[in-house]
């Protein structure tokens, strides 16, 4: 064989031997440390809501004013936030697209809310007019053309940018001064002068903001600034332009706690957000139509205590705080890794023990993610992020028929960059609730201005079908935290009234262990019980939530005369779905004060109408005070006396 | 086909097969790395010895000249299981041997103890010497005495050994009477004894029977002249050593772990030494109560003062203790909270895991730091080998373990537990190499199965282990009582409540508790923090001290170095005691130690303390502490040189 001939056969089986032995070092790498590709996530945004509750309350959204794509947050349309408003402090609300006002027959209502999407529709006026004039109360959030001049101030002053809420008659004076330090992002509209014959209820820069005025027998209330922006930038979190979110700590990660509105919220123990809400409804409002709503809580109680732990790299061994609290029947919700080390056994134990199982969505954000590897014959030198869809189905097929999977939490609070991309992942594969919004670790509190679960606006302006519950402390051990606890359940016992949501985190012991995290977490325990809590998951408060957004009451107002005594009669008419439900009223009405309440007239014996008189619960809220009264599950009638 | 043959396949490729070479090589180098060959580690093992004579006291124990070495447990010598005793019921005593016992060993002593082996050794005049002293008001105990000694014990012909004792029947003549009778009869029993009834002693009416073994007489007090002898007729050292060491198997041999496939297996744990299996779930520590039964006798006749077991007038104490198991730093969090709520512990740390830093800061809080022992099944391995290619590892010894740890903590460290306790098969060899590598104090005696709790050796406080050859190993065992391990007992049982209430009321114990540091992060459940803080908070509510293995065994040494020499007066009903109590100081933070209380009887022949005088100054005889079982007071004292006088009121039948 020629020299040449020779050479150039070694020279390709050199080739062949080091491009394989090449080529396999490769694979073997990769094999240990695989090319990792990422996922796209299934989107579904936020949808056009309407409510054929049976309420007093009818709120009034025009979605024909939605803008398609905003592009900013101010360009938004938050109306949709009165509803998490109206539907936390009073349960049933219809809400109805402003289309069909027309055909609506406004006398089943006794609150009409047009919100500013609405309010500016001239046709309707004789309609409004009318049911003010019989009584109704109608509030009009920056309203415009003839509905501004019949209700309202002149608005000539323009839209502005507000700087801080100066006055807000009858409020508690430390939450009024908790509200007064609070930065507004809204707009407000001013008027040349303040509406003849109006009473001022709050003021912003000293322009009336919130006023009222009666008219015939009903009472107009205009709301002159967007009310829903400010609730909406509180709770939710004020995005910058484009809708991404601004990392306020340098790292690289955006957590939940970068979408705090304002610093001045990190551990603030004021839920600011519900001393608004609650100062709207039993204040602007309340103060003119007596209130009636359901109880947020279960059997009357003072608040919730919701707990929540996250599973982290721990197997089934993390149930070990489920069994604890199945002891005393409370419960709470677990956040699973999945894939992950807990089994098929570890899932079906922690239903079995009453737990709420969520998924701890692992996001491909911080070095998380889970991947899935790709490959064949016992090489993988690829893997792919598994989406949010990917993980809930596997852990969906684990627990099969033994409980919904409707609960996620993001792995580390992570949020990524955009404002709502995680709510909409979410929505696309029907989970209902999140609980990623937390307070920062070393700083418990009500960042996010409430700690009640709350609906989520997508960029969109509309409504996603699933609720936000805020964690208002991650414990991990360190000092005051039992304390911040203790007083948060306190405030809440006397006023707050809150849903508490705390995390612990069952894994703690092996990564951080802490003897005080141990006693915090007993305790804590405890002092919910003591504080009259109920303990519970994020699962059990949404059930209870969504029962009570869509059960039914209505309430009728009359004066009369009982055994020779002038007392105003409330009736109350309801269909509670689920036990445990209260229905909460004024302690007051027109200077008169709760007597009795009775169980309306379920039978007749002879000449005497029987009915069972109810064991009445005063509670204050934030300085409102209401009577709690029990109701049985279906139907229940009941007459409030005042006297 | 050759290298030197340039147009062979060999010559053509020689680099490329040179580097190819040269990459198996990095490549099993490298695997080697991961997987290297492993070579495990021998240690050492020391032998029993005389423990020396420390302190002073007017007790002194006699003792064999020779030791006997003994292939099975009932050919062992017993003899120090005395030693033991005397150490935790009196505290200072003196010994002698056998071939150097005089009478000059006498003149400042009022009690002997003369065990089994030395009755035989001792000749006649050593016999008639110890006639005299009794006859004089000495207190003589002798074991299983031969007819040579039919002077002092009323029998005078041979007698019968019974090779089993199997249970006590009757206790109607202890001190120990109630509750504590009934479990002193419950005590198991592993001995042999002298079968009394089987021989005629004619004025054995006029003794006082206080003990029956199978129904017969198995110790009586005889008064001898203005003295007295206590015949222990039963091998109290061997019933003693088969409580509180356990009871091995045939050649000393500890049984294997259930489940065990090897049919011979190196290793197994402690408990598997338990002499009886009630005692794996025992609350009654019944080697303390056959102790104290033995040595409370003396009392009836003569009182004395004796040293308490605790300091000043506390009713027990607690020690906890936590093992690091390989959680290195993060262990330390346990540390943080005793030390922010003043208590302490004791950690067991392997020697690699924790930091120096983490070491110091255990020390900080006044930890006291111990070696956490990693025996052959879960060895700590050195990697051996040239730069980063490391292709065998060998076994760390305990030597190595307890150098390399002392070097990280940077002081001497005395005290293990072994890993898993893995212990040797042998009944001591574990001792024997503990001992080796100069460890002074270990504590792997204690529940190693599931759902034990307890006394289950019988004690809760140390004592030296006996080798084979009869002596005594220089390592005091600490037996545990409680581990996170194998649970807490029954779930209807509150185990911590009962252990420490029972202690503070009668059986004053040291209670060692176990509960891992990574016990949480392993098998997590409430139970095992709750009763770690409820054992810390109630051990103060309880009257325990709350010390670590290290300062109690300080404590004890200088207890035991103490000098006690007392006299009674019997007309004036006067016991007067000149003691000495020398100072320690705690290795926590260097302040003086409290002092072992000062216990005499609670009263003499029916008659109450009527006074009490400490260093010339009165004290009230109601703020005197009481032993639970009635027999004790007990008066606070604290280090340095002390005389007190006690004066019983008259009996009922004098009166």
């Amino acid at each position: 064989m020629k020299p040449r001939g020779k050479a150039h056969r070694d020279g390709l089986a050199r080739a062949i031997l080091w491009g394989s032995i090449a080529l396999a070092g490769l694979l073997f790498y990769l094999d240990t440390s695989p090319i990792e590709l990422d996922s796209d996530e299934s989107f579904e945004g936020g949808t056009s809501l309407v409510l054929e509750a049976v309420s007093d309350v009818l709120l009034v959204v025009d979605y024909d004013t939605y803008k398609d794509e905003p592009e900013s947050f101010a360009e938004l349309d938050f109306s949709l936030a009165w509803l998490n408003t109206l539907q936390q402090e009073l349960g049933p609300i219809a809400l109805r697209d402003a289309e069909s006002l027309a055909d609506i027959e406004l006398s089943n209502y006794r609150l009409v809310i047009l919100t500013r999407s609405a309010s500016g529709n001239d046709a309707w006026l004789p309609k409004l007019e009318g049911f003010v004039d019989r009584g109704g109360t109608l509030v009009l959030e920056m309203p415009s053309g003839a509905i501004r001049k019949a209700f309202s101030a002149d608005g000539q002053g323009g839209v502005r940018d507000p700087q801080r809420i100066t006055m807000a008659n009858g409020l508690a004076t430390e939450l009024q001064a908790a509200l007064e330090e609070l930065p507004l992002a809204t707009d407000i509209i001013g008027s040349a002068g303040p509406l003849e014959g109006a009473e001022t209820v709050l003021t912003i820069d000293g322009v009336p903001v919130i006023y009222r005025k009666q008219l015939g027998v009903g009472w107009a209330i205009t709301v002159d600034f967007d009310y829903g922006m400010v609730l909406t930038s509180i709770q939710q979190g004020q995005p910058t332009d484009g809708f991404r979110l601004r990392n306020h700590r340098g790292t690289n990660e955006i957590e939940s706690s970068d979408l705090v509105f304002d610093e001045s919220l990190i551990g603030s123990m004021t839920p600011i957000a519900d001393v608004l809400e609650r100062f709207m409804v039993y204040g602007a409002i309340g103060e003119v139509l007596p209130q009636v709503g359901f109880w947020p809580f279960l059997d009357g109680m003072d608040g919730a205590f919701v707990v929540s732990h996250d599973t982290g790299n721990m197997g089934d061994d993390a149930a070990w705080m489920a069994r604890y609290e199945a002891a005393f029947n409370g419960s709470s919700s677990y956040f699973l890794r999945t894939p992950g080390p807990v089994t098929r056994a570890g899932v079906e134990e922690l239903v079995h023990l009453g737990a709420d199982v969520g998924i701890e969505w692992n996001r491909s954000l911080g070095g998380g993610g889970v991947y899935e590897p790709i490959g064949m014959w016992g090489i993988e030198p690829v893997s792919k992020a598994l989406t949010l869809d990917d993980q809930s189905s596997h852990l969906r097929s684990m627990l099969e028929d033994l409980s919904p999977l409707v609960s996620v939490r993001c792995r580390g609070n992570l949020w990524g960059r955009d404002w709502v991309d995680p709510f909409r992942a979410m929505a696309a594969v029907d989970l209902r609730t999140d609980s990623t919004y937390a307070a920062p670790e070393a700083k418990p509190g009500y960042s996010f201005g409430t700690g009640m679960p709350f609906m989520p606006l997508d960029k969109t302006g509309l409504g996603f079908n699933l609720l936000e519950f805020p964690v208002l402390l991650i414990a991990t051990g360190r000092d005051l935290e039992l304390s911040t606890l203790s007083e948060m359940l306190r405030q809440s016992s006397e006023s707050f009234h809150e849903a508490l949501g705390v995390s612990f985190a069952p894994d703690i012991f092996v990564e951080a262990p802490s003897a005080e995290f141990y006693r915090t977490w007993r305790d804590a325990y405890r002092f919910a019980a003591e504080k009259g809590h109920w303990i519970t998951s994020v699962r059990n408060l949404y059930r209870f939530s969504r029962a009570r957004h869509n059960s039914e009451l209505r309430s009728r107002r009359s004066d009369s005369v009982i055994n020779g005594r002038e007392v105003v009669l409330l009736r109350l008419e309801s269909l509670a779905l689920e036990i445990g439900m209260t229905v909460s009223v004024p302690e007051s009405i027109d200077e008169k004060t709760f007597v009795e309440a009775r169980r309306g007239l379920n039978r007749v014996q002879g000449d005497s109408l029987l009915s069972d008189q109810l064991d009445p619960k005063p509670v204050s809220v934030m300085g409102y005070t209401r009577v709690l009264l029990p109701l049985s599950k279906g139907f229940n009638a009941i007459d409030v006396v005042y006297e | 086909m050759s290298i030197l043959n340039p147009d062979s396949l060999l010559s053509r490729f020689k680099y490329d097969l040179a580097i190819l070479f040269l990459l198996t090589c990095l490549g099993v180098g490298a695997w080697l790395t991961y997987h290297p060959f492993s070579f495990e580690s021998t240690d050492e093992e020391a032998v029993g010895e005389r423990p020396p004579s420390v302190g002073s006291g007017e007790v002194l124990l006699v003792v064999p000249e020779e030791a006997q070495t003994g292939g099975e447990f009932d050919e062992l010598d017993f003899t120090y299981a005395w030693y033991n005793s005397l150490v935790q019921e009196l505290g200072a005593f003196q010994i002698q041997s056998t071939k150097r016992f005089g009478s000059e060993d006498l003149s400042t002593i009022r009690m002997v103890v003369v065990p089994s082996r030395s009755a035989e050794e001792l000749d006649a005049t050593d016999i008639n010497q110890l006639q005299v002293f009794v006859e004089s008001g000495g207190i003589l105990i002798l074991e299983m005495p031969s007819q040579k000694w039919a002077r002092l014990t009323g029998i005078d012909e041979p007698v019968l050994m019974g090779r089993s004792a199997k249970r006590i029947t009757a206790a109607v003549g202890s001190m120990l009477q109630g509750d504590f009778g009934q479990h002193l009869i419950d005590c198991p029993m592993n001995s042999r004894m002298m079968r009394l009834d089987t021989v005629d002693i004619p004025d054995f009416h006029r003794s006082d029977i206080l003990l029956e073994i199978d129904g017969v007489p198995a110790h009586y007090h005889r008064a001898a002249g203005q003295g007295h002898v206590f015949v222990v007729a039963f091998d109290f050292g061997m019933a003693l050593t088969a409580l509180q060491q356990g009871l091995p198997g045939d050649a000393l041999l500890l049984d294997p772990l259930d489940g065990e496939e090897d049919e011979d297996p190196l290793f197994t744990r402690p408990e598997r030494a338990v002499a009886n299996p009630k005692m794996r779930t025992a609350a009654v520590p019944y080697a303390d109560l056959l102790e104290r039964h033995i040595f409370y006798a003396p009392l009836k006749a003569r009182p004395s003062v004796r040293l308490w077991s605790f300091p000043n007038t506390l009713a027990g104490a607690l020690v906890m203790t936590h093992e690091e198991g390989g959680f290195g730093d993060k262990a330390t969090y346990m540390a943080e909270f005793e030390s922010k709520n003043r208590f302490t512990s004791t950690y067991f740390v392997s020697p690699t895991n924790m930091t120096n830093n983490a070491l110091d800061e255990l020390q900080s809080h006044g930890i006291d730091v111990a070696l956490g022992w990693h025996r052959t099944l879960d060895p700590i391995y050195e990697a051996r080998g040239v730069g980063r290619l490391k292709p065998y590892q060998s076994a760390l010894s305990l030597v190595e373990q307890r150098e390399r740890l002392e070097g990280w903590a940077g002081r001497r460290l005395h005290t293990t537990r072994s890993r898993g306790l893995i212990w040797d098969r042998h009944y001591s060899q574990t001792f024997r190499k503990l001992a080796a590598a100069s460890i002074y104090v270990d504590s792997s005696y204690g529940p190693g199965d599931v759902e034990e709790y307890g006394y289950l050796f019988g004690t809760g406080l140390p004592f030296y282990p006996l080798d084979d050859n009869g002596l005594l190993l220089p390592i005091l065992e600490i037996p545990f009582v409680l581990s996170d391990d194998v649970g807490f007992g029954p779930d209807d049982l509150d185990v911590v409540d009962k252990l420490l209430k029972e202690s503070r009321s009668g059986f004053h114990q040291l209670i060692t508790v176990d509960i891992d540091a990574d016990a949480m992060a392993r098998h997590p459940q409430p139970a095992t923090l709750d009763t770690w803080i409820r054992c810390l908070e109630m051990a103060e509510q309880e009257r325990h001290w709350l010390t670590n293995l290290h300062e109690f065994v300080l404590f004890t040494e200088a207890r035991r170095q103490a000098s006690v020499h007392t006299d009674f007066d019997a007309p004036t009903r006067t016991l007067t005691g000149n003691l000495e109590l020398p100072s320690q100081r705690s290795p926590r933070d260097d302040s003086v130690m409290p002092s072992p209380g000062l216990a005499f009887p609670a009263r003499f022949e029916g008659g109450n303390i009527e006074s009490v005088i400490l260093d010339g100054q009165p004290v009230e005889p109601k703020t005197l502490g009481h032993s639970g079982d009635g027999v004790l007071a007990v008066l606070a004292v604290s280090a340095g040189t002390h005389r007190v006088k006690v004066v019983y009121g008259a009996s009922p039948q004098a009166r």
